[in-house]
Protein backbone atom coordinates (compact mmCIF):
# COMPACT_ATOMS: atom_id res chain seq x y z
CA UNK A 1 0.00 0.00 0.00
CA UNK A 2 2.91 2.45 0.89
CA UNK A 3 4.67 2.13 -2.62
CA UNK A 4 0.78 2.46 -4.27
CA UNK A 5 0.17 5.65 -2.36
CA UNK A 6 3.74 6.74 -3.21
CA UNK A 7 3.19 6.09 -6.80
CA UNK A 8 0.11 7.67 -6.94
CA UNK A 9 1.21 11.03 -5.00
CA UNK A 10 4.23 11.39 -7.46
CA UNK A 11 1.48 11.00 -10.76
CA UNK A 12 -0.57 13.86 -9.30
CA UNK A 13 2.02 15.88 -7.17
CA UNK A 14 1.83 18.81 -10.44
CA UNK A 15 0.95 22.31 -10.74
CA UNK A 16 -2.01 22.46 -12.16
CA UNK A 17 -3.29 20.17 -9.13
CA UNK A 18 -1.60 22.08 -6.73
CA UNK A 19 -4.15 24.81 -8.34
CA UNK A 20 -6.67 23.48 -8.54
CA UNK A 21 -6.81 22.41 -4.99
CA UNK A 22 -7.53 26.05 -3.49
CA UNK A 23 -10.68 25.48 -2.65
CA UNK A 24 -8.82 22.57 -0.18
CA UNK A 25 -6.75 25.26 1.17
CA UNK A 26 -3.91 25.70 -1.04
CA UNK A 27 -4.38 29.71 -1.14
CA UNK A 28 -2.81 29.31 2.68
CA UNK A 29 0.59 27.93 1.34
CA UNK A 30 0.80 31.42 -0.61
CA UNK A 31 -0.31 33.41 2.24
CA UNK A 32 2.27 31.76 4.28
CA UNK A 33 5.03 31.99 2.07
CA UNK A 34 4.45 35.26 1.81
CA UNK A 35 4.44 36.29 5.50
CA UNK A 36 7.37 33.62 6.04
CA UNK A 37 9.98 34.88 3.16
CA UNK A 38 10.71 38.18 4.19
CA UNK A 39 10.70 37.75 7.89
CA UNK A 40 13.36 35.00 7.14
CA UNK A 41 15.30 36.62 5.21
CA UNK A 42 15.63 39.57 6.87
CA UNK A 43 16.11 37.71 10.36
CA UNK A 44 19.13 35.66 8.99
CA UNK A 45 22.25 38.22 8.70
CA UNK A 46 24.57 36.09 8.34
CA UNK A 47 23.00 34.22 5.33
CA UNK A 48 24.26 36.24 2.43
CA UNK A 49 23.50 33.69 -0.18
CA UNK A 50 19.87 33.30 1.21
CA UNK A 51 19.99 29.90 1.67
CA UNK A 52 17.81 30.00 4.86
CA UNK A 53 14.80 30.10 3.11
CA UNK A 54 15.67 26.59 2.33
CA UNK A 55 13.87 25.96 6.24
CA UNK A 56 10.60 26.94 4.71
CA UNK A 57 10.77 24.31 1.68
CA UNK A 58 9.71 21.24 4.24
CA UNK A 59 6.85 23.69 5.53
CA UNK A 60 5.51 24.57 2.35
CA UNK A 61 6.43 20.71 0.89
CA UNK A 62 3.75 19.67 3.53
CA UNK A 63 1.11 22.60 2.92
CA UNK A 64 1.08 21.52 -0.99
CA UNK A 65 0.99 17.54 -0.07
CA UNK A 66 -2.10 18.36 2.70
CA UNK A 67 -3.99 19.98 0.02
CA UNK A 68 -3.46 17.81 -2.91
CA UNK A 69 -4.37 15.08 -0.88
CA UNK A 70 -6.68 14.89 1.54
CA UNK A 71 -7.52 12.56 4.08
CA UNK A 72 -10.39 11.56 1.92
CA UNK A 73 -9.87 9.46 -0.37
CA UNK A 74 -11.33 10.36 -4.16
CA UNK A 75 -14.25 9.28 -5.15
CA UNK A 76 -13.17 6.21 -7.39
CA UNK A 77 -11.30 5.12 -4.79
CA UNK A 78 -14.44 4.06 -2.63
CA UNK A 79 -15.51 2.28 -5.86
CA UNK A 80 -12.22 -0.07 -6.40
CA UNK A 81 -12.49 -3.04 -4.87
CA UNK A 82 -11.25 -2.32 -1.27
CA UNK A 83 -11.87 -4.14 1.69
CA UNK A 84 -12.15 -1.35 4.72
CA UNK A 85 -9.08 -2.22 6.36
CA UNK A 86 -7.18 -2.57 2.61
CA UNK A 87 -8.56 1.54 2.49
CA UNK A 88 -7.37 2.06 6.03
CA UNK A 89 -3.59 0.44 4.88
CA UNK A 90 -4.10 3.21 2.17
CA UNK A 91 -5.04 6.20 4.56
CA UNK A 92 -2.14 5.54 6.68
CA UNK A 93 0.36 4.66 4.16
CA UNK A 94 -1.00 8.30 2.58
CA UNK A 95 -0.48 9.86 6.46
CA UNK A 96 3.24 8.59 6.81
CA UNK A 97 4.18 9.61 3.74
CA UNK A 98 2.81 13.36 4.01
CA UNK A 99 4.32 13.80 7.19
CA UNK A 100 7.60 11.62 6.56
CA UNK A 101 8.58 13.01 3.01
CA UNK A 102 8.41 17.10 5.38
CA UNK A 103 10.55 15.67 7.92
CA UNK A 104 13.00 13.88 6.22
CA UNK A 105 13.60 17.22 3.97
CA UNK A 106 13.56 19.05 6.90
CA UNK A 107 16.94 16.60 8.35
CA UNK A 108 18.20 17.05 4.37
CA UNK A 109 18.26 21.01 4.56
CA UNK A 110 19.42 20.72 8.60
CA UNK A 111 22.46 18.95 7.37
CA UNK A 112 22.72 21.45 4.32
CA UNK A 113 23.33 23.92 7.41
CA UNK A 114 25.87 22.46 9.80
CA UNK A 115 27.75 21.77 7.18
CA UNK A 116 27.83 25.46 6.18
CA UNK A 117 28.01 26.48 9.78
CA UNK A 118 25.00 28.45 10.10
CA UNK A 119 23.42 27.08 13.07
CA UNK A 120 24.24 24.82 15.56
CA UNK A 121 23.21 21.52 17.31
CA UNK A 122 20.35 23.38 19.80
CA UNK A 123 19.40 25.20 16.94
CA UNK A 124 19.28 22.42 14.66
CA UNK A 125 17.45 19.84 16.78
CA UNK A 126 14.74 23.13 17.53
CA UNK A 127 14.18 23.58 13.90
CA UNK A 128 13.87 19.95 13.50
CA UNK A 129 11.38 19.61 16.42
CA UNK A 130 9.54 22.48 14.94
CA UNK A 131 9.08 21.36 11.17
CA UNK A 132 8.20 17.62 12.96
CA UNK A 133 5.19 19.18 14.46
CA UNK A 134 4.05 21.53 11.65
CA UNK A 135 4.27 18.34 9.17
CA UNK A 136 2.85 15.72 11.77
CA UNK A 137 -0.22 18.57 12.17
CA UNK A 138 -0.95 19.31 8.56
CA UNK A 139 0.04 15.60 6.97
CA UNK A 140 -2.19 13.78 9.46
CA UNK A 141 -5.32 15.17 8.04
CA UNK A 142 -7.18 15.41 11.30
CA UNK A 143 -9.65 18.28 11.02
CA UNK A 144 -12.85 19.08 12.51
CA UNK A 145 -15.12 18.53 9.15
CA UNK A 146 -13.56 15.40 9.30
CA UNK A 147 -14.57 14.34 12.34
CA UNK A 148 -17.97 13.65 12.77
CA UNK A 149 -20.89 10.84 12.82
CA UNK A 150 -23.81 10.28 10.56
CA UNK A 151 -26.45 10.35 12.36
CA UNK A 152 -29.59 8.21 12.57
CA UNK A 153 -30.71 11.51 10.36
CA UNK A 154 -28.27 11.49 8.40
CA UNK A 155 -26.72 14.28 9.06
CA UNK A 156 -22.74 14.77 10.34
CA UNK A 157 -22.79 15.68 13.52
CA UNK A 158 -18.99 17.39 14.64
CA UNK A 159 -18.68 17.88 18.58
CA UNK A 160 -18.14 21.33 19.11
CA UNK A 161 -14.42 21.35 20.57
CA UNK A 162 -13.47 24.14 21.93
CA UNK A 163 -10.29 22.35 22.74
CA UNK A 164 -9.58 21.48 18.93
CA UNK A 165 -9.87 24.72 17.11
CA UNK A 166 -7.25 26.26 20.12
CA UNK A 167 -5.38 23.86 19.35
CA UNK A 168 -5.01 24.18 15.53
CA UNK A 169 -4.27 28.19 15.80
CA UNK A 170 -1.40 27.63 18.58
CA UNK A 171 0.22 25.23 16.51
CA UNK A 172 -0.10 27.34 13.34
CA UNK A 173 1.11 30.71 15.20
CA UNK A 174 3.67 29.04 17.36
CA UNK A 175 5.27 26.99 14.34
CA UNK A 176 5.79 30.07 12.39
CA UNK A 177 6.88 32.02 14.92
CA UNK A 178 9.23 29.66 15.85
CA UNK A 179 10.86 29.57 12.56
CA UNK A 180 11.43 33.17 12.71
CA UNK A 181 12.81 32.88 15.49
CA UNK A 182 15.24 29.83 15.04
CA UNK A 183 16.17 31.82 11.99
CA UNK A 184 16.98 35.28 13.72
CA UNK A 185 19.30 33.46 16.36
CA UNK A 186 22.72 33.67 14.85
CA UNK A 187 25.07 30.83 15.36
CA UNK A 188 27.14 33.42 17.31
CA UNK A 189 24.47 34.30 19.36
CA UNK A 190 24.90 33.16 23.35
CA UNK A 191 23.65 29.50 24.60
CA UNK A 192 20.40 30.38 26.70
CA UNK A 193 18.45 31.94 23.57
CA UNK A 194 19.27 28.73 21.60
CA UNK A 195 18.14 27.02 24.71
CA UNK A 196 15.29 29.07 25.45
CA UNK A 197 13.49 28.81 21.65
CA UNK A 198 14.20 24.83 22.23
CA UNK A 199 12.40 24.92 25.82
CA UNK A 200 9.67 27.08 23.97
CA UNK A 201 9.08 24.50 21.09
CA UNK A 202 9.19 21.56 23.95
CA UNK A 203 6.38 23.59 26.00
CA UNK A 204 4.21 24.30 23.89
CA UNK A 205 3.96 22.94 19.98
CA UNK A 206 5.06 19.80 20.91
CA UNK A 207 2.76 19.05 23.83
CA UNK A 208 -0.39 20.60 22.45
CA UNK A 209 0.06 18.73 18.72
CA UNK A 210 0.11 15.76 20.48
CA UNK A 211 -2.89 16.03 21.98
CA UNK A 212 -4.65 17.50 18.67
CA UNK A 213 -3.35 13.82 17.33
CA UNK A 214 -5.43 12.01 19.39
CA UNK A 215 -8.22 13.09 17.48
CA UNK A 216 -6.26 11.61 13.96
CA UNK A 217 -7.84 7.68 14.66
CA UNK A 218 -11.03 9.34 14.51
CA UNK A 219 -10.57 11.12 11.10
CA UNK A 220 -8.90 7.64 9.86
CA UNK A 221 -12.14 5.71 10.75
CA UNK A 222 -14.22 8.59 9.28
CA UNK A 223 -12.25 8.69 6.04
CA UNK A 224 -13.04 4.94 5.34
CA UNK A 225 -16.49 5.19 4.28
CA UNK A 226 -17.13 7.99 1.36
CA UNK A 227 -20.46 8.72 3.23
CA UNK A 228 -18.68 10.30 5.91
CA UNK A 229 -16.32 12.22 3.75
CA UNK A 230 -18.59 14.13 1.44
CA UNK A 231 -20.77 17.66 1.97
CA UNK A 232 -23.27 16.79 3.78
CA UNK A 233 -25.92 18.84 5.91
CA UNK A 234 -23.54 19.49 9.10
CA UNK A 235 -24.80 20.18 12.67
CA UNK A 236 -22.50 21.39 15.74
CA UNK A 237 -23.29 19.51 18.81
CA UNK A 238 -22.27 20.16 22.12
CA UNK B 1 -30.77 -12.61 -8.42
CA UNK B 2 -28.05 -10.16 -10.17
CA UNK B 3 -29.25 -7.44 -7.66
CA UNK B 4 -31.86 -7.71 -4.53
CA UNK B 5 -32.89 -4.51 -2.73
CA UNK B 6 -34.84 -5.62 0.14
CA UNK B 7 -37.21 -2.58 2.33
CA UNK B 8 -34.31 -0.14 2.41
CA UNK B 9 -34.36 2.91 3.96
CA UNK B 10 -32.19 5.63 3.91
CA UNK B 11 -32.32 9.20 5.39
CA UNK B 12 -30.39 11.95 4.22
CA UNK B 13 -30.98 15.19 5.97
CA UNK B 14 -34.54 15.81 4.67
CA UNK B 15 -34.83 13.39 2.24
CA UNK B 16 -35.72 9.72 2.85
CA UNK B 17 -35.70 6.98 0.55
CA UNK B 18 -38.40 4.61 1.72
CA UNK B 19 -38.74 1.24 1.85
CA UNK B 20 -37.38 0.40 -1.49
CA UNK B 21 -37.27 -3.46 -2.72
CA UNK B 22 -36.25 -4.73 -6.20
CA UNK B 23 -35.19 -7.79 -8.03
CA UNK B 24 -32.98 -7.86 -11.33
CA UNK B 25 -32.13 -11.31 -12.81
CA UNK B 26 -28.99 -11.88 -14.86
CA UNK B 27 -29.06 -11.11 -18.29
CA UNK B 28 -31.44 -7.87 -18.55
CA UNK B 29 -31.37 -3.92 -18.36
CA UNK B 30 -32.93 -1.89 -15.10
CA UNK B 31 -34.58 1.49 -16.25
CA UNK B 32 -34.77 3.89 -13.36
CA UNK B 33 -36.85 6.93 -13.81
CA UNK B 34 -38.54 9.31 -11.81
CA UNK B 35 -38.08 13.25 -11.42
CA UNK B 36 -35.62 15.44 -10.08
CA UNK B 37 -35.05 15.08 -6.47
CA UNK B 38 -36.38 11.69 -6.58
CA UNK B 39 -34.00 9.81 -5.11
CA UNK B 40 -32.41 7.71 -8.64
CA UNK B 41 -28.90 8.96 -7.59
CA UNK B 42 -29.13 8.41 -3.83
CA UNK B 43 -30.35 4.55 -4.26
CA UNK B 44 -27.70 4.15 -6.74
CA UNK B 45 -25.28 5.47 -4.10
CA UNK B 46 -26.85 2.46 -2.16
CA UNK B 47 -26.55 0.18 -4.69
CA UNK B 48 -22.60 0.83 -5.07
CA UNK B 49 -22.04 0.81 -1.22
CA UNK B 50 -21.37 4.34 -1.21
CA UNK B 51 -23.92 5.11 1.53
CA UNK B 52 -25.38 2.51 3.99
CA UNK B 53 -28.77 2.24 4.50
CA UNK B 54 -30.54 2.44 7.54
CA UNK B 55 -32.70 -0.28 7.24
CA UNK B 56 -32.68 -3.46 4.90
CA UNK B 57 -30.48 -4.96 2.96
CA UNK B 58 -28.47 -4.67 -0.44
CA UNK B 59 -27.56 -8.13 -2.20
CA UNK B 60 -25.37 -8.17 -5.41
CA UNK B 61 -24.63 -11.64 -6.83
CA UNK B 62 -26.06 -12.92 -3.40
CA UNK B 63 -23.67 -11.06 -1.65
CA UNK B 64 -23.50 -8.43 1.13
CA UNK B 65 -21.68 -5.52 1.49
CA UNK B 66 -20.76 -6.18 4.86
CA UNK B 67 -18.82 -9.58 4.45
CA UNK B 68 -17.99 -9.20 0.54
CA UNK B 69 -16.79 -5.49 0.19
CA UNK B 70 -14.37 -6.39 -2.49
CA UNK B 71 -16.14 -9.30 -4.25
CA UNK B 72 -19.31 -7.11 -4.79
CA UNK B 73 -16.94 -4.34 -5.89
CA UNK B 74 -14.69 -6.33 -8.71
CA UNK B 75 -18.60 -6.82 -10.51
CA UNK B 76 -19.70 -3.52 -10.17
CA UNK B 77 -18.88 -1.18 -13.40
CA UNK B 78 -20.23 2.41 -12.71
CA UNK B 79 -20.65 5.52 -14.83
CA UNK B 80 -21.33 8.29 -12.70
CA UNK B 81 -22.45 11.93 -14.07
CA UNK B 82 -19.56 13.85 -12.06
CA UNK B 83 -15.56 13.84 -12.79
CA UNK B 84 -14.61 10.73 -11.24
CA UNK B 85 -10.86 11.15 -12.85
CA UNK B 86 -7.54 13.13 -11.76
CA UNK B 87 -7.49 15.95 -14.09
CA UNK B 88 -3.98 16.45 -14.57
CA UNK B 89 -3.28 12.51 -15.97
CA UNK B 90 -3.89 10.91 -19.12
CA UNK B 91 -6.31 8.66 -20.06
CA UNK B 92 -4.06 5.72 -20.12
CA UNK B 93 -2.25 6.59 -16.91
CA UNK B 94 -6.02 6.99 -15.00
CA UNK B 95 -7.55 3.97 -16.32
CA UNK B 96 -3.96 2.17 -15.12
CA UNK B 97 -3.76 4.05 -11.73
CA UNK B 98 -7.62 2.73 -10.74
CA UNK B 99 -7.35 -0.78 -12.96
CA UNK B 100 -4.46 -1.76 -10.66
CA UNK B 101 -7.27 -2.50 -7.88
CA UNK B 102 -9.24 -4.75 -10.40
CA UNK B 103 -8.29 -8.41 -10.87
CA UNK B 104 -9.52 -8.37 -14.40
CA UNK B 105 -8.55 -5.42 -15.70
CA UNK B 106 -7.61 -5.02 -19.42
CA UNK B 107 -5.01 -2.19 -21.18
CA UNK B 108 -6.02 -4.34 -24.11
CA UNK B 109 -10.19 -4.08 -23.72
CA UNK B 110 -9.64 -0.02 -22.48
CA UNK B 111 -7.97 0.55 -25.25
CA UNK B 112 -9.93 -1.24 -27.75
CA UNK B 113 -13.21 0.66 -26.17
CA UNK B 114 -11.21 3.81 -26.39
CA UNK B 115 -10.67 3.29 -30.25
CA UNK B 116 -14.55 2.35 -30.85
CA UNK B 117 -15.34 5.57 -28.75
CA UNK B 118 -12.98 7.61 -30.94
CA UNK B 119 -10.91 8.73 -27.91
CA UNK B 120 -7.24 9.66 -27.84
CA UNK B 121 -5.05 7.11 -24.67
CA UNK B 122 -3.02 10.00 -24.39
CA UNK B 123 -5.07 12.57 -23.91
CA UNK B 124 -5.34 14.32 -20.73
CA UNK B 125 -9.12 13.93 -19.02
CA UNK B 126 -9.12 17.50 -17.71
CA UNK B 127 -9.02 18.13 -21.91
CA UNK B 128 -12.19 15.93 -22.40
CA UNK B 129 -15.47 17.40 -22.87
CA UNK B 130 -18.07 16.52 -20.59
CA UNK B 131 -19.54 13.65 -22.98
CA UNK B 132 -15.92 12.60 -23.41
CA UNK B 133 -15.60 12.25 -19.93
CA UNK B 134 -18.69 10.18 -19.31
CA UNK B 135 -17.33 7.85 -22.31
CA UNK B 136 -14.00 7.31 -20.64
CA UNK B 137 -15.83 6.30 -17.68
CA UNK B 138 -17.77 3.52 -19.70
CA UNK B 139 -14.90 2.56 -21.77
CA UNK B 140 -12.92 1.95 -17.83
CA UNK B 141 -16.44 0.11 -16.34
CA UNK B 142 -16.36 -2.18 -19.34
CA UNK B 143 -12.38 -2.78 -18.95
CA UNK B 144 -12.69 -5.26 -15.67
CA UNK B 145 -14.94 -7.79 -16.41
CA UNK B 146 -18.00 -6.25 -14.63
CA UNK B 147 -21.33 -8.09 -14.32
CA UNK B 148 -23.63 -5.18 -13.27
CA UNK B 149 -23.18 -1.92 -14.81
CA UNK B 150 -24.46 0.85 -12.97
CA UNK B 151 -24.86 4.20 -15.08
CA UNK B 152 -26.36 6.91 -13.50
CA UNK B 153 -28.14 9.57 -16.38
CA UNK B 154 -24.81 9.44 -19.21
CA UNK B 155 -27.36 9.72 -22.29
CA UNK B 156 -28.34 13.24 -22.10
CA UNK B 157 -24.41 14.23 -22.55
CA UNK B 158 -23.60 11.59 -25.23
CA UNK B 159 -24.76 12.93 -28.95
CA UNK B 160 -27.11 11.27 -31.31
CA UNK B 161 -24.46 9.68 -33.03
CA UNK B 162 -22.67 7.99 -29.77
CA UNK B 163 -26.33 7.44 -28.68
CA UNK B 164 -26.75 4.77 -30.60
CA UNK B 165 -23.22 3.46 -30.15
CA UNK B 166 -24.08 3.84 -26.65
CA UNK B 167 -27.26 1.29 -26.60
CA UNK B 168 -25.55 -0.92 -29.03
CA UNK B 169 -22.60 -1.34 -26.83
CA UNK B 170 -25.30 -2.33 -23.57
CA UNK B 171 -26.54 -4.79 -25.73
CA UNK B 172 -23.42 -6.61 -26.34
CA UNK B 173 -22.87 -6.32 -22.65
CA UNK B 174 -26.22 -8.24 -21.47
CA UNK B 175 -25.39 -10.79 -24.72
CA UNK B 176 -24.45 -13.70 -22.75
CA UNK B 177 -26.96 -13.72 -19.86
CA UNK B 178 -24.82 -12.90 -16.87
CA UNK B 179 -24.63 -9.72 -16.49
CA UNK B 180 -27.31 -6.78 -15.93
CA UNK B 181 -27.20 -2.91 -16.70
CA UNK B 182 -29.29 -0.53 -14.05
CA UNK B 183 -29.49 2.90 -16.45
CA UNK B 184 -30.58 6.11 -15.15
CA UNK B 185 -32.20 8.31 -17.42
CA UNK B 186 -34.66 11.00 -18.03
CA UNK B 187 -34.50 9.90 -21.83
CA UNK B 188 -37.28 7.61 -21.47
CA UNK B 189 -38.07 6.97 -24.97
CA UNK B 190 -34.14 5.23 -25.13
CA UNK B 191 -35.44 2.72 -22.39
CA UNK B 192 -39.05 1.96 -23.98
CA UNK B 193 -36.97 0.31 -26.44
CA UNK B 194 -34.05 -0.94 -24.27
CA UNK B 195 -35.16 -2.09 -20.89
CA UNK B 196 -36.66 -4.99 -19.37
CA UNK B 197 -37.19 -3.61 -16.16
CA UNK B 198 -38.49 -0.04 -14.63
CA UNK B 199 -38.06 1.47 -11.71
CA UNK B 200 -40.32 4.71 -11.17
CA UNK B 201 -39.13 6.86 -8.09
CA UNK B 202 -41.02 9.69 -6.30
CA UNK B 203 -40.24 11.36 -3.07
CA UNK B 204 -38.23 8.68 -2.26
CA UNK B 205 -40.77 6.35 -2.86
CA UNK B 206 -40.93 3.18 -5.70
CA UNK B 207 -44.24 3.87 -7.58
CA UNK B 208 -43.23 1.00 -9.93
CA UNK B 209 -40.91 -1.36 -9.88
CA UNK B 210 -41.20 -4.46 -11.97
CA UNK B 211 -41.12 -5.37 -15.64
CA UNK B 212 -41.88 -3.55 -18.30
CA UNK B 213 -44.87 -5.79 -19.62
CA UNK B 214 -46.39 -5.69 -16.57
CA UNK B 215 -46.45 -1.56 -16.33
CA UNK B 216 -47.50 -1.50 -19.58
CA UNK B 217 -50.40 -4.00 -18.63
CA UNK B 218 -51.09 -2.14 -15.55
CA UNK B 219 -51.59 1.50 -17.11
CA UNK B 220 -54.10 2.96 -20.37
CA UNK B 221 -53.74 6.11 -21.77
CA UNK B 222 -57.43 7.07 -22.89
CA UNK B 223 -58.12 10.05 -25.21
CA UNK B 224 -61.53 11.45 -25.40
CA UNK B 225 -64.51 13.27 -24.19
CA UNK B 226 -64.26 14.21 -20.77
CA UNK B 227 -68.00 13.14 -19.57
CA UNK B 228 -66.53 9.09 -20.84
CA UNK B 229 -63.37 9.73 -19.47
CA UNK B 230 -64.85 10.07 -16.20
CA UNK B 231 -67.58 7.41 -16.45
CA UNK B 232 -64.72 5.30 -15.85
CA UNK B 233 -63.83 4.83 -12.33
CA UNK B 234 -62.89 7.66 -10.46
CA UNK B 235 -59.65 5.66 -8.40
CA UNK B 236 -58.20 4.09 -11.53
CA UNK B 237 -58.29 7.82 -12.98
CA UNK B 238 -54.72 8.63 -11.95
CA UNK B 239 -54.42 11.88 -14.00
CA UNK B 240 -57.11 13.71 -16.67
CA UNK B 241 -55.59 16.28 -18.77
CA UNK B 242 -58.16 18.77 -19.85
CA UNK B 243 -57.17 20.34 -23.21
CA UNK B 244 -58.93 23.12 -25.50
CA UNK B 245 -59.96 20.44 -28.32
CA UNK B 246 -59.28 16.75 -26.34
CA UNK B 247 -58.76 15.52 -23.18
CA UNK B 248 -56.11 13.09 -21.76
CA UNK B 249 -55.94 10.59 -18.70
CA UNK B 250 -53.69 7.87 -17.69
CA UNK B 251 -55.98 5.18 -16.24
CA UNK B 252 -55.41 2.02 -14.09
CA UNK B 253 -56.05 -0.89 -16.75
CA UNK B 254 -59.08 -3.38 -15.55
CA UNK B 255 -58.70 -6.57 -18.01
CA UNK B 256 -62.50 -6.94 -18.25
CA UNK B 257 -62.99 -3.02 -18.66
CA UNK B 258 -64.57 -1.70 -21.95
CA UNK B 259 -63.87 2.22 -22.99
CA UNK B 260 -66.71 2.78 -24.45
CA UNK B 261 -65.92 5.43 -27.42
CA UNK B 262 -62.28 6.27 -25.69
CA UNK B 263 -58.93 6.25 -28.12
CA UNK B 264 -57.12 3.92 -25.91
CA UNK B 265 -53.17 2.93 -26.12
CA UNK B 266 -50.52 1.63 -23.98
CA UNK B 267 -48.83 4.66 -22.37
CA UNK B 268 -44.85 4.88 -23.21
CA UNK B 269 -42.61 5.47 -20.22
CA UNK B 270 -42.49 9.73 -20.73
CA UNK B 271 -46.18 10.10 -20.61
CA UNK B 272 -46.46 7.56 -18.06
CA UNK B 273 -43.58 9.70 -16.24
CA UNK B 274 -45.66 12.86 -17.13
CA UNK B 275 -48.92 11.57 -16.03
CA UNK B 276 -47.31 9.98 -12.64
CA UNK B 277 -45.89 13.35 -11.52
CA UNK B 278 -49.02 15.02 -11.79
CA UNK B 279 -51.28 13.16 -10.02
CA UNK B 280 -53.16 14.33 -7.33
CA UNK B 281 -53.07 17.66 -9.06
CA UNK B 282 -56.00 19.44 -10.73
CA UNK B 283 -56.42 19.64 -14.22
Amino acid sequence: MMQLAMRNYIRAFKWQNIKESYHNGSWFSLLYIGIMLPLILNGWKMDEAGISILILFPNIFAMFTSVLYPMALPKLMYLCPMSKEMRKEYIISACRIRTGVPILLTILVLIIFLFLGLIDWVSALGMLLNNTVFALFLGSGTNAKGYGDIDQRGYRSIPLNTAFSVCEGVIILSCMLLTVGYCAVDITDPMWVKLLLLIITLLIPVPVTRYYLKFWPGSVENALCYENTMKQPIILRK
Amino acid sequence: MLLEIKDVCKRLGNFKLKNISLQLPAGYILGLIGPNGAGKTSLIHLILGLYEPNEGEILIDGLSYTDHEVDIREKLGTVLLEDLFVNGLTLKENASRFGEFYKNYSEEILLKYLNRFHLDADRKFKQLSKGEKLKFQFAFALSHDAKLLILDEPTGNFDPTFRAEFFEVLKEFIADGQRSIILSTHLTEDLDRIADYICYLEKGETIFAGDIESLRDKYRLVVGEEYKIKLLRKDDIIYLEKGEFTNRALVINRPSRLYDALKVTVPTIEELMYFMTKRGKKS
